[in-house]
């Protein structure tokens, strides 16, 4: 299948009619429509995906309603029609298949699908085709349980990841979607129909048996067995539907949290800097306290530098009034010796007579001296006061008191600005989630909690019920089997149908492992091959499918990896697809709504390289933070055949336009 | 010269010195530290002697509220005025303590009243 043409009218963001031409030459296969987020990159997946089935999915592959599809802006004024035309070829054949709501006449607001009415209509090669058959047609063509793998958003990509996890909810559900895309199904009904003729055909045979003396007690017991099966299936039954009703709900609670992250994320912040704020506060009052406490003494620091020169100008006088009265001393002294050498004029060595001559001049220098000391006038009464005055004043001691109350004030004058910063930011973040109810996210959170708790407890259930139906069933096939082989039932017609169907259905479900196993061994290797061009590790030596078809990497032992990256993630999901859509179709196209999130340079050039080739018509919804116009299209500039981006008009209304 | 056993301030002033510590004060009922009236008295006539000036008579009569031996008990404040050379010829020490507490806090309600803050840089700042 190739497409041609899309003609979009009304459709989410994309108010009246908007016509994109799909590439249809064999080497420039590749179609870029440029686009950024919530401008409408998943609104056109959606749109072939409605063309082609009616159905447009959100997240968790929930349907869109049909209210929501109509673009907002063209039911305001009163236009609540959208259609969407495509134009494809298929086998050389010609196809333009149109899709059509529109409000029903007697509904005024639509609030739920019931009030459009659908018009669907198909022509082939320009003869219409009735409407009963159109849908069969399609799915001919290109069966809807294959779109998720040539349809596919590559943000949800990620939940291939599942398929690693044993038992994991999500990665039970996809594997269900894969195995109905590789056609397992088809046998599985075969198995399932097998089981119900089986049923019947025992509860035939018991009916017979219960005419035989000899097998009555069998057909007792495979009648009780019967109606404890019947018991056990309703139960089975009660138990998944409320496993998909709390499924359901875990998923719409996921939703909600997931809109609001970015308040939970906020209050998170929020209890940050109300603890910043506290640390502050409680440090501004232990300054406070310090500052206190200083101002008691503060009076000490100011009278002591007020001092501090007054008791300089003492201790000099003090000082120098000291060294006048030993200077008085050291003169008393001289004069001492030098008179004793007047009053007694021996020398003291040679014991001869100093001459008169030699006396003289030491007369002289007596005189001096005196006078000198008579000068020297030294009233110890002053030196007293003064010394009394110096221990006063010594008593004024600061502990910097000053230096202190400064350097603490200083303190509280950042402590003040950081705390007006983390006020506002607490104010503004305050004013961003007031409108949110923070305590009912927590009680979401909770019953979230609750809800994965109890959907733990019912798969539990559900297991131990179906082992008991599985036990059940054994003992049915031995008591048909032990009727079958007595002398009463042996040859009877209902003992034969009952060993027909147990063999038929032991072979539908050897066949169905074998399929299974078969259809692994092909995505395997397919995605293994796929791998290899996408990875830039190239010493790794394949991939390694599970029972759920999941992806393990191998290294160069052919060991399994345990940790992977989350770009190396992505490029073994893009492998699975590209195994999947290569097993489950010989041919079509492949529409790829932003597959290159969470990839690094290398990577996102290897998948640019390799995508022209994983189909023979490529769609590639992308932002400019995933492809670079500029850099990243040389890796694959000749196979591009269009380009498209899409343009904002307003919030609610995009336009695509072709772009160079 | 006879020394007051009590001085105080005037009303207006001592008002002015409660609404001081009110506000330097943490809340009423909550614990930490606390300054009294001596505490901002004392500190008052410190930075009134730094001023090296005789500041004028208390233009109305003090409260006398504050005992000397109280605000005083080791005489520093007696023996920073003495040294000071200040003390006019026929003032009393404690007198003109008063007179210095006077001019001090008003300046400190001024100052305070101007930024919400006393004015540490101004008391104890390198040109102190």
């Amino acid at each position: 299948m190739k497409l041609k043409e899309l003609i979009i009218n009304n459709f989410m963001p994309y108010k009246g009619e908007q016509t994109v031409v799909f590439p249809q030459g064999d080497t420039e296969n590749v179609m870029l429509l440029f686009g950024d987020n919530m401008r409408g990159k998943t609104s056109f997946l959606n749109a072939i995906r409605w063309g082609f089935y009616g159905k447009a999915v959100g997240r968790h592959l929930q349907s869109i309603p049909r209210n929501h599809l109509v673009n907002i802006e063209a039911a305001t004024e009163g236009d609540w029609s959208m259609s969407i035309v495509l134009k494809f070829s298929d086998s050389g054949k010609e196809y333009e298949l149109r899709r059509q709501i529109q409000k029903k006449s007697h509904v005024s607001q639509p609030k739920n699908d019931a009030d459009f009415e659908q018009i669907i209509g198909l022509r082939v090669d320009g003869i219409v085709v009735t409407n009963d058959t159109i849908e069969n047609e399609i799915n001919q063509i290109s069966p809807e349980e294959i779109s998720r793998f040539f349809l596919f958003d590559g943000e949800l990509l990620q939940e291939y990841e599942n398929l690693l996890v044993d038992n994991s909810e999500q990665g039970e559900k996809i594997k269900e979607h894969i195995e109905q895309a590789l056609g397992v199904p088809a046998l599985i009904h075969g198995r399932d129909e097998l089981s119900s003729l089986l049923k019947d055909a025992r509860r035939l045979q018991a009916k017979d048996a219960k005419k035989n003396t000899d097998l009555k007690s069998f057909a007792e017991q495979q009648n009780q067995l019967e109606i404890q099966l019947s018991s056990i299936e309703k139960d089975l039954k009660d138990l998944l539907a409320q496993r998909d009703a709390t499924q359901k709900q875990v998923d719409d609670i996921d939703d909600e949290l997931k809109n609001t992250e970015a308040v939970q994320r906020k209050k998170i912040e929020l209890k940050g800097l109300s603890s910043e704020r506290k640390a502050a506060e409680k440090q501004l009052e232990t300054l406070a306290n310090e500052q206190r406490q200083l101002l008691q003494t503060a009076y000490l620091d100011v009278l002591h530098s007020n001092m501090a020169p007054l008791l300089e100008t003492i201790r000099i006088r003090r000082d120098t009034l000291q060294s006048v009265t030993e200077k008085k001393a050291v003169l008393n002294s001289q004069i001492g010796t030098l008179q004793k050498s007047i009053d007694d004029p021996t020398c003291a060595t040679c014991k001869q007579s100093i001459p008169d001559e030699k006396i003289q001049p030491i007369r002289d220098q007596i005189l001096r001296l005196r006078a000198e000391e008579e000068l020297s006038v030294v009233n110890p009464e002053e030196v007293r006061r003064l010394n009394i005055q110096i221990d006063k004043l010594a008593t004024i001691r600061s502990a910097s008191e000053g230096r202190r109350l400064i350097d603490n004030d200083d303190k509280q004058r950042r402590l003040d600005v950081q705390l007006i910063r983390v006020q506002s930011k607490e104010d503004e973040l305050d004013a961003e989630i007031k409108e949110f109810d923070t305590d009912q996210i927590m009680r979401q959170r909770d019953k979230r909690d609750r809800l994965v708790g109890q959907l733990s407890r019912l798969n539990g259930d559900i297991d131990k019920t179906k082992a008991d139906r599985d036990k059940n069933t054994s003992k049915q096939d031995h008591i048909a089997t032990l009727i079958s082989k007595s002398a009463g039932g042996q040859g009877q017609k209902s003992s034969i149908r009952v060993n027909m169907y147990q063999e038929l259905e032991a072979i539908f479900s050897a066949g169905i492992n074998q399929l299974r196993d078969a259809l692994r061994g092909d995505v395997e290797a397919h995605a293994t091959k796929a791998f290899a061009e996408l990875t830039t590790e190239k010493t790794y030596s394949g991939l390694q499918i599970n029972q759920n078809y999941g992806l393990s990497i191998l290294d160069q032992e052919g060991r399994v990896l345990k940790q992977r990256s989350a770009g190396a993630e992505q490029i073994v999901a893009l492998s699975l697809i590209d195994g999947l859509n290569r097993t489950a179709r010989k041919e079509g196209p492949i529409v790829m709504d932003t597959p290159l999130g969470r990839l690094d340079p290398k990577h996102r050039s290897n998948v640019l390289k390799y995508l022209p080739k994983m189909a023979e018509q490529v769609v590639l919804l992308v932002h400019e933070g995933e492809i670079d116009p500029d850099r990243d299209i040389e890796n694959f500039a000749d196979r591009i055949g269009a380009r498209y981006q899409i343009e904002r008009i307003s919030t609610t209304e995009s336009r695509i336009v072709k772009s160079n | 010269m006879n020394e007051p056993s009590r001085i105080g301030l005037t009303p207006n002033t001592d008002a002015q010195l409660d609404e001081l510590l009110a506000d330097l004060n943490p809340e009423p009922g909550t614990e930490g530290v606390k300054l009294i009236k001596f505490d901002i008295y004392r500190l008052a006539v410190a930075i009134g002697l730094n001023h090296a000036e005789i500041p004028q008579a208390l233009g109305e009569k003090s409260t006398s509220s504050l005992r000397v031996t109280e605000l005083d008990p080791d005489g520093v404040l007696n023996l920073a005025v003495e040294s000071s050379g200040l003390l006019p010829v026929d003032t009393s020490v404690y007198e003109f303590i008063e007179r210095l507490a006077e001019r001090g806090i008003s300046e400190m309600y001024a100052a305070y009243q101007q930024t919400g803050q006393l004015a540490l840089d101004r008391y104890f700042g390198e040109k102190a």
